[in-house]
């Protein structure tokens, strides 16, 4: 009995003895990763990962930051709050990581703020929000394409294709809500009349009821904005079932293989996804001035997956990567010094990234991706940007 | 209106319904039999449709993966009754049902690492698009849905009125203790029925999919409106959930479509709940069917050691606060952090140690008091400027009117309609915070609350709010402690008992049930004050069932009667998945999706079959015994057969 007991401490303390000599490993440059592995957030996660993987490599290939290989440290927020800031905090000081990205969600991303402010360490905010990076917080960066991208996008678009009489659907989370503001907002400015606000929970399975009512509506277009990506196909698949043929466009974390087949074939055919340029990486001109990073994380993303298509969510933990190398490349190894980091990435201009142009100053830390968003479709093969 | 978008939304309101008709039935088999709710029955129906899609992508003919996929759904449920709730003769009720949550979340964590979070297709049934007729469509496959439902209704009439297991079951329902007598082995009855509503689940999860798809979180929402039906219906009844799934859809695709897609949860349980208070043995419930009052809490007495406030209390509070003391001053600056999170849980959680492990009354409302906390404090501090502390004070008392106005209602219920009923409560109060934008900003809520201060003193640091939070926690539990040790704690457990007995011994049930309800609602309500000034955002997400869930974990894991439980199963419930993740994710070279599911549903499994397994349980007595010195009670406790 007492044997066994010790034999287990050994081994417990074998492994705790383990991950701290881990930690103490300083000749890498350590990146936080809060991810939302599990939970709510986790499908479209798993297509953050993956593209992850590929800028590590890009990354490590060709360099890495400051003359060190990247590596990355993940922690499972579980898709909530009090979570990601454990994981926040045990990445700071268990981990030791040099920078912080995370959390896929803006609610959880603005939770972890305060501690990433107080232990002064650079976070990249990989949420769709903008209160996640605005107003301007010391240490935190905008690192996607956001709301304040997409929605002027979807709304530019549907200006152009005469559509003013809009259905809005969307889910009751902080996203769909935060999404439904911007729309509305969006559409005010451009004359575009929102004829409904329909809502559901993103567990919900059965979305036809609203549909049907939107569908009495008439309206020229809807705009389908989930959280969840299982559900959003499924609007698309019951907006088929039920004969609506308008067109519907639907967010940039829809655009994935997953929703093509939840939608099947004709609800993908009229749907229009909010995209970034990698989504269309085949079609992109050469003179295009994001051609360079997107194809070499292309070819790296082949690599590591060749089953899979790299999409508008593969670059999604990835820009970090490279703002974090262009700064390095100012300061060399002392990107381990956190302070240097964050000056360094002040100062990074006209970077092109994978998603767009980034552009920081000590007053702003966003840039505007509204050049890398785009509007693709899907025919069951290949994303093409639709005009 | 238009009369055909009136029969559309009928249409998809009766197919929905049929799904949840068939949950609803899975529940009431494992009801019927061995009086338990089932959690993870909503999970048996995802992994149906998850096992359909995996196999039919691998090229198995539908004919062959949609049984085969039935089949292993029933050997887990029944495998799960045989391994982990039949050994686990001392469990109470919501101990049993805790081990079906770590089901739950084992199948979830499973399917997670095995086969990913992407939803899935499941191909319809019968090829062919939707069939239009005048306007409205159906497809095939909610044909073949609503069609399977009704062979399986004639089944279970056939096997309930012709079969010896059928009327076996029915005897057992009625009176388990007389089944018992007259020959029937209530264990068969049991992994039969789990085994059964396996089998059922894992078939509606195939037929269903191909309607929607299949994905691993979708279960549990499923396992609720599936419940909610049964309930409506008459859990105890042939056809109660039958009937009480379809009305349910029908009510949830009309209020959505004709009503409010934004109100519509909180429609739906206030429908449950009006339904619970008028007819709470459901609408096919006949006025001397099972309904609450037949049902006690199936374990008649739990040794409890002390009943006095004395010495040994004095003594154990004394060493609790220094250690409390000792930790904020030596914990490395995360395991404060977990164990402020967890000390905030623990606020929750002493309050249901009462309500529920003394008085047995499971509540799953109780993260609607700690959202009421939350939101008072956020919105006083951020719109009003008020000190936190008068906030605080402010949100605690709007918790305790809220329970005491609430408590009046609810409490004319018992056991599982009371759970329902506060969960729709809950459910409710998450819609209005999502709702009512002027007052609580939304599901975006509140951003950029103040740190917790008091006199002007700023407690923003870590170990300040860890002190702050310790010292709540510690005023709770001598609070608790005293109610728990008094009079009132012995009434509370003669309540639990047996109602009725206690009444006739002259206790005030009611008032007590609503005085221990409102002291829950204003620890949770302190909690939830704590909450958002530690985080300085409030939102409606960390409110919802999950936090129930994990609350109800932390009082069972804890001992259910043990106030000092409640602060070890609340920092379990915290800290445990963030040291799987830590261990798991340093040795693991690739983060394995799923893995700290998995790890935590075996440990909560685990944990409650060693609480409650007699021999393991004799085995714990002897050392405490021995350890000790002092005379335990180690009294057997019988559980009604």
């Amino acid at each position: 009995m007492t044997k066994s007991w010790m034999l287990l401490a050994a081994a417990i303390f074998s492994v705790l003895g383990a991950v701290a000599a881990r930690a103490q490993d300083a000749t890498e440059f350590k990146v936080g990763y809060v991810a939302s592995i599990t939970g709510l957030i986790a499908p479209i996660t798993k297509y953050y990962m993956d593209g992850l993987d590929a800028g590590i490599k890009m990354v490590n290939e060709s360099g890495g930051v400051g003359g060190l290989p990247v590596s990355v440290v993940k922690c499972d927020s579980q898709s909530n709050e009090a979570q990601a800031v454990l994981c926040t905090k045990r990445l700071i000081e268990q981990d030791k990581v040099n920078m912080l990205m995370g959390v896929g969600g803006t609610a959880p991303t603005v939770a972890i703020e305060p501690t990433v402010q107080a232990a002064g360490i650079p976070l990249f905010a990989i949420a769709a929000g903008r209160i996640s990076y605005a107003p301007l917080k010391k240490w935190v960066f905008k690192a996607i394409i956001g709301n304040d991208d997409q929605v002027p996008t979807v709304v530019k678009f549907l200006k152009k294709k005469g559509c003013i009489k809009v259905a809005l659907i969307r889910d009751n989370t902080a996203f769909g809500n935060d999404s439904a503001k911007s729309i509305k907002e969006e559409a005010a400015r451009d004359g575009v009349e929102i004829v409904a606000d329909e809502v559901y929970t993103p567990t919900d399975t059965d979305i036809t009821a609203q549909l049907t009512r939107i569908r009495g509506l008439n309206p020229q277009a809807v705009i389908n904005y989930a959280v969840g990506i299982g559900v959003g196909g499924l609007i698309s698949k019951e907006m088929v079932q039920l004969g609506m043929k308008q067109p519907s466009f639907v967010g940039m974390n829809q655009q994935i293989v997953g929703y093509a087949v939840n939608a099947g074939p004709e609800g993908t055919a009229q749907t229009f996804f909010v995209a970034a340029k990698v989504a269309s990486a085949a079609d992109l001109p050469k003179d295009d001035p994001l051609y360079g990073p997107i194809s070499t994380f292309t070819k790296y993303f082949k690599e590591l997956h060749p089953d899979e298509t790299p999409n508008s969510n593969s670059p999604t933990a990835v820009d970090a990567l490279l703002i974090a190398q262009a700064a390095g490349k100012a300061i060399g190894k002392k990107v381990l010094d956190r302070e240097a980091l964050r000056d360094a990435i002040e100062h990074v201009t006209n970077l092109a990234g994978l998603q767009g142009f980034w552009t920081f100053t000590p007053e702003q830390h966003w840039s505007s991706l509204e050049a890398g968003a785009q509007i693709v479709t899907y025919d069951g093969k290949t994303w093409a940007p639709a005009n | 209106m238009n009369p055909t978008d009136l029969v559309q939304t009928a249409v998809s309101g009766l197919a929905n319904g049929a799904l949840y008709a068939f949950v609803g039935l899975s529940f009431s088999l494992v009801s019927r039999s061995t009086g338990l709710i089932n959690f993870a029955q909503g999970d048996l129906t995802m992994l149906g449709g998850m096992l359909t899609a995996v196999m039919t992508e691998a090229t198995v003919p539908l004919f062959i993966a949609v049984p085969l996929a039935a089949l292993i759904c029933a050997a887990i449920s029944g495998g799960f009754y045989y391994f982990a709730i039949r050994p686990s003769t001392r469990a109470t009720m919501s101990q049993l049902v805790i081990i079906t949550v770590g089901l739950s979340i084992l199948i979830r964590g499973a399917v997670t690492s095995i086969w990913g979070t992407d939803p899935r297709q499941v191909p319809p049934f019968t090829a062919g698009g939707p069939i239009a007729v005048g306007g409205v469509s159906i497809l095939p496959q909610q044909l073949w849905l609503i069609g399977l439902l009704a062979v399986v209704a004639i089944a279970t009439t056939w096997f309930f009125r012709r079969t010896v297991l059928g009327l076996a079951l029915r005897a057992s329902s009625g009176n388990a203790l007389g089944a018992s007598f007259v020959g029937i082995d209530n264990r068969v009855l049991g992994l039969f029925a789990f085994a059964a509503a396996g089998f059922l689940g894992g078939l509606v999860g195939a037929v269903w999919s191909p309607i929607a798809y299949a994905q691993v979180d979708i279960g549990v929402g499923l396992g609720i409106k599936g419940f909610t039906g049964a309930m409506l219906g008459g859990l105890h009844t042939a056809y109660g959930p039958l009937v009480g799934g379809v009305l349910l859809g029908i009510f949830e695709a009309f209020t959505a479509g004709y009503v409010s897609s934004h109100y519509e949860d909180a429609l739906i349980f206030a429908l449950l709940i009006l339904a619970l208070l008028l007819r709470p043995q459901g609408l096919l419930g006949g006025a001397n069917s099972t309904t609450q009052d037949e049902r006690p809490e199936q374990i008649l007495s739990t040794s409890v050691r002390a009943t006095t406030f004395g010495r040994r209390d004095f003594i154990g509070i004394a060493i609790g606060i220094a250690v409390l003391g000792l930790i904020g001053a030596v914990l490395p600056g995360v395991w404060v952090s977990n164990a402020i999170f967890a000390g905030i849980e623990a606020m929750a959680v002493i309050g249901l140690v009462l309500l529920t492990g003394f008085a047995g009354q499971l509540s799953l409302g109780q993260a609607a008091f700690m959202m009421i906390g939350a939101y008072a404090s956020a919105y006083l501090t951020v719109r009003s400027g008020w000190p936190p502390i008068l906030a605080l004070m402010v949100g605690a008392a709007l918790s305790v009117v809220v329970a005491l106005a609430l408590g009046r209602i609810i409490f004319r219920l018992r056991g599982f309609y009371l759970s329902m009923a506060s969960l729709g409560l809950l459910m409710i109060a998450l819609t209005f915070a999502r709702e009512w934008y002027g007052i609580t900003g939304g599901p975006s809520g509140f951003v950029g609350i103040g740190a917790f201060s008091l006199f002007g003193f700023d407690l923003g640091s870590d170990t300040a709010v860890y002190y702050t939070v310790a010292t709540f926690v510690v005023i709770s539990l001598l609070f608790g402690m005293s109610i728990a040790r008094s009079r009132i704690g012995r009434a509370l457990l003669a309540i639990r008992s047996s109602e009725s007995a206690a009444r006739a011994c002259g206790v005030d049930v009611v008032g007590l049930k609503m005085r221990i309800f409102a002291f829950s609602a204003a620890t949770a309500s302190v909690g939830g004050s704590l909450y958002g000034h530690y985080l300085s955002i409030v939102n409606p997400s960390p409110f919802g069932l999950d936090a129930t869930i994990q609350q109800l974990t932390a009082v069972t894991v804890g001992g259910f009667l043990s106030l000092w439980g409640a602060l070890a199963g609340s920092l379990l419930t915290v800290a445990l998945p963030q040291l799987i993740g830590w261990v798991s994710g340093s040795v693991a070279s690739q983060f394995i999706a799923g893995i700290d599911y998995i790890i935590f549903g075996l440990l909560l499994i685990g944990i409650v079959m060693t609480q409650s397994n007699p021999a393991l349980h004799r085995f714990r007595m002897r050392l405490s015994h021995r350890g000790t010195g002092a005379a335990v009670d180690a009294k057997e406790s019988v559980r009604a057969p």
